[in-house]
């Protein structure tokens, strides 16, 4: 019979891990490997699938943000369980014959269980290290268990993409930012280039009249449901002018995916767009004026290395995601 | 016992090493030594090797007697005479009580009324704490003991002090030029000391409830290590100069008036809840234990040392039963730079260095400080700089019986708390447990599995600190 999970023997046996792979009789060729951690990265996911790409999300981004991950994967209903056990994902940077290795702790647990565990995942994050939950399930992240963790993580990180819809996700999203969670949305991370290309259009204070006489946005988009990613675009906007009475339009356009594909702000006389030309690419028109710029579609990794590099609050994200809420809400 | 033989394993032992066992159970020599043998394959982790056991095992003895029997010290005074002279131990003997705390009297004057206090060698004594209930029960155990043995021959065990890492703590202050300076009040913001277990009272609730969290852990264990910490360095590493700047700083600590415990001092009790896939009970439904019992199974205080070093430095020390997992820990919280001239950045909040001190159970010390994100923006991330003893040194560590009963062997008495410690810390202690023992607490007042009761944090957020979670 296997021995119960606790913090202590999580812990134990880690400890067991790293003074054997400090062993130097265990491979006299290599020097000693090095500890990386700098943060605990927890993962809570469905049982079901997604092991083998969450495995390589997480060595993706271990490079740049070396972490002790720990991946929870939650079986919905059947008997009571949990188990766990630990390994080492190393890896040698090139021109180097020191390995780099970090921590991966692999949970599974049962619905059930789930709410023991939970002080089980607060006991073995890195101390004095941030903490960061990923949670890539809707149906997790209401989880009332998930409460302590979120209370307790510098910082949770969902893909409201994967949610049912996009209102609902929203309407989360802000409800868990008004309790002080520091929540964080992939969605968000979507459209931090097309942010970009705005703001920089706007760095012309010549053009700072269209801002302040703006009548419409229009963000356009694939596919027929309005998705997370636009209603933050234009909450974004709203957010930036705090202007009242401005007319919000979502309007799909037909393209591949579900992201956004424009963005088209109109005042007295002026008119600025931003539109997707090809796959990677954008074309932005302000007034006469024409230019192309990248607007690349991020990998999952790139967008979780991405929201691991801010590591206080987004404190634009949080005065956005109310206005995106009411305005999936109408 | 499985602490000798391991000594015994790395022929550690001095020449003319025996040991006689006594008890009220009646064993023959054979069934001393086949009772050892299995609490060495229990408890030592490692298989019983069979040549290393034979020597081992022809040095073990057995003489069952009863501590209030005169009879039986009768018996001991012979088979003394009779190792003496097979082993040549010179007429040295230690004296280890095994017993009963209230038993230490009765088994001493036994001793002294035998006249084995006294012999061709040395003869020395150990008991283990706790050394006494309050301030007036150590003083009239210590006067007992010191009627029959003199204080340098008394040896008071707090295994605390034995352990490697805590021994560490004066390599680690006094051998490197770069930590000293820094540990004064003028760089150090708080000091806090963790002993959490994960387990509850594993069957010895009618023990537990007699005792409690603040004199099992807090008025022996953490106030050495606390000592430890805070001592200033002695001039040589002798066991009278190292003893007596601990117990300076332990005279130094400020003793609390009645009306400062309800701000200085928080009581707790765990409740069930559910752990992993189990549950577990709180302590009110542990067997033996009383329903209405009071007794604090997590005690935490803020102490000050008064001294020219420490003025003003808050000493925070917990400890408890059924906290998240079983860990202890120094935690050196430093001031935070005078200026942050990164305050505008993304740096989630600013935070002081720290230096922890891992006593167990991975072994270890870590500095956390602050530095930059590679990449663009000035974005800052803290980041913690580990030294593991078990990754560094690939010897066994030995464990804190192995030392602290090789050096009462050698006449070192440097890791023994002496007679002047003990008294200064139940001093420190007593006001808390005056003031508790009048007040009905509402318990439990913490979930099994959480880091202690609500009013602990407020106790720290009334100066501005929180608890750091190791």
């Amino acid at each position: 019979m296997p021995a119960p999970v606790s913090a202590d023997s999580i812990i134990a046996d880690l400890n067991r891990l790293w003074v054997s792979l400090a062993d130097p009789s265990a491979a006299p060729e290599s020097q000693a490997v090095l500890r990386a951690c700098a943060m605990t990265l927890v993962v809570v996911a469905e049982e079901s699938g997604e092991a083998v790409r969450i495995a390589e999300v997480i060595g993706d981004v271990m490079r740049d943000y070396p972490n002790r991950a720990v991946i929870v994967r939650v079986r919905e209903g059947g008997e009571p369980m949990l188990d766990c056990h630990v390994t080492a994902q190393c890896w040698m940077p090139l021109g180097t014959r020191q390995q780099i290795c970090c921590e991966q702790i692999e949970v599974t647990v049962s619905d059930s269980n789930l709410p023991g565990l939970i002080p089980i995942l607060l006991a073995i994050a890195a101390p004095d290290l941030p903490r960061v939950l990923w949670c890539r399930s809707a149906r997790i992240f209401r989880l009332p268990a998930m409460a302590a963790l979120f209370q307790r993580a510098d910082k949770v990180i969902v893909d409201s993409a994967g949610f049912p819809d996009a209102r609902t996700a929203l309407e989360e999203l802000r409800s868990q930012v008004a309790r002080g969670h520091r929540v964080m949305d992939l969605s968000w991370t979507r459209i931090t280039r097309w942010r970009e290309i705005v703001a920089e259009i706007f760095e012309d204070p010549a053009r700072l009249e269209l801002v302040r006489t703006m009548r419409r946005v229009v963000v356009e988009h694939a596919g027929n449901g309005t998705p997370a990613t636009a209603y933050y675009l234009a909450a974004w906007v709203m957010a930036c002018t705090a202007l009242e009475g401005v007319e919000v339009r979502f309007e799909p356009v037909p393209a591949p995916g579900g992201g956004i594909e424009g963005i088209v702000l109109v005042s007295d006389g002026h008119s600025v767009s931003v539109r997707r030309a090809e796959d990677a690419a954008a074309l932005i028109e302000v007034d006469s004026l024409k230019g192309c710029t990248v607007v690349p579609r991020l990998r999952e990794a790139e967008l979780l290395r991405s929201e691991l590099g801010v590591s206080g609050r987004d404190t634009v994200f949080e005065r956005s995601v109310p206005i995106a809420a009411r305005l999936a809400g109408r | 016992m499985p602490a000798l033989y391991r000594l015994a394993c790395d022929r550690r032992l001095p020449p003319g090493f025996a040991v006689i066992g006594t008890s009220r159970t009646p064993l023959s020599d054979e069934q001393f030594r086949e009772k050892i043998r299995g609490a060495i394959a229990q408890f030592s982790g490692s298989t019983v090797d069979g040549d290393m056991w034979r020597v081992f095992s022809g040095t073990l003895f057995y003489t069952p007697g009863d501590i209030g029997d005169p009879e039986s010290y009768r018996r001991i005074g012979a088979r003394l005479a009779d190792v003496e002279k097979r082993f040549e131990t010179g007429g040295n003997a230690l004296f280890y009580l095994a017993t009963q705390p209230s038993q230490y009297e009765a088994a001493a004057d036994g001793i002294g009324a035998a006249g084995l206090a006294r012999g061709n060698g040395w003869r020395r004594l150990i008991i283990e704490k706790p050394f006494g209930r309050d301030l007036a029960s150590a003083r009239e155990l210590n006067e007992h003991l010191q009627r029959i043995f003199p204080e340098s021959e008394i040896y008071r065990i707090d295994h605390y002090l034995g352990k490697e890492t805590v021994q560490n703590i004066l390599a680690f202050r006094f051998a490197n030029g770069i930590f000293e300076p820094l540990w004064n009040r003028r760089y150090v913001n708080q000091v806090q000391i963790t002993a959490a277990e994960a387990i509850g009272v594993e069957g010895r609730g009618a023990y537990y409830q007699e005792a409690g969290a603040l004199r099992d852990m807090i008025q022996n264990h953490l106030l050495q290590v606390m000592a430890t910490i805070g001592m200033e360095p002695a001039a040589t590493y002798e066991a009278g100069a190292v003893r007596d700047e601990r117990a300076k700083l332990l005279r130094s600590v400020r003793i609390m008036k009645p009306d400062e415990v309800a701000v200085n001092a928080v009581a707790g009790q765990y409740g069930p809840a559910r752990l992993g896939d189990k549950d577990v009970p709180g302590f009110l439904q542990e067997p033996g234990v009383r329903p209405d019992s009071q007794t604090d199974t997590y005690a935490a205080v803020t102490l000050f040392a008064e001294n020219w070093r420490w003025a003003g430095v808050p000493f925070y020390l917990r400890t408890g039963k059924r906290l998240p997992r079983h860990v202890t820990d120094i935690a050196i919280h430093f001031n935070a730079a005078p200026h942050a001239p990164f305050a505008d950045s993304d740096s989630g909040g600013i935070t002081p260095n720290l230096l922890i001190i891992r006593i167990q159970p991975e072994e270890g010390i870590s500095i956390r400080f602050l530095s930059k994100q590679p990449g663009g923006g000035m974005r800052l991330r803290p980041v913690s700089m580990d030294f593991s003893y078990g990754a560094s040194f690939g010897s066994r560590e030995p464990e804190a019986y192995e030392t602290l009963l090789l050096d009462a062997m050698r006449g070192d008495s440097t890791l023994y708390i002496r007679q002047d410690a003990v008294e200064a810390s139940w001093a420190v202690v007593e006001p808390v447990l005056e003031v508790w023992g009048n007040q009905k607490f509402e318990f439990p007042n913490y979930a099994a599995g959480t880091w202690g009761p609500v009013a602990a944090d407020e106790m720290l957020s009334r100066r501005g600190h929180v608890w750091r979670n190791p």
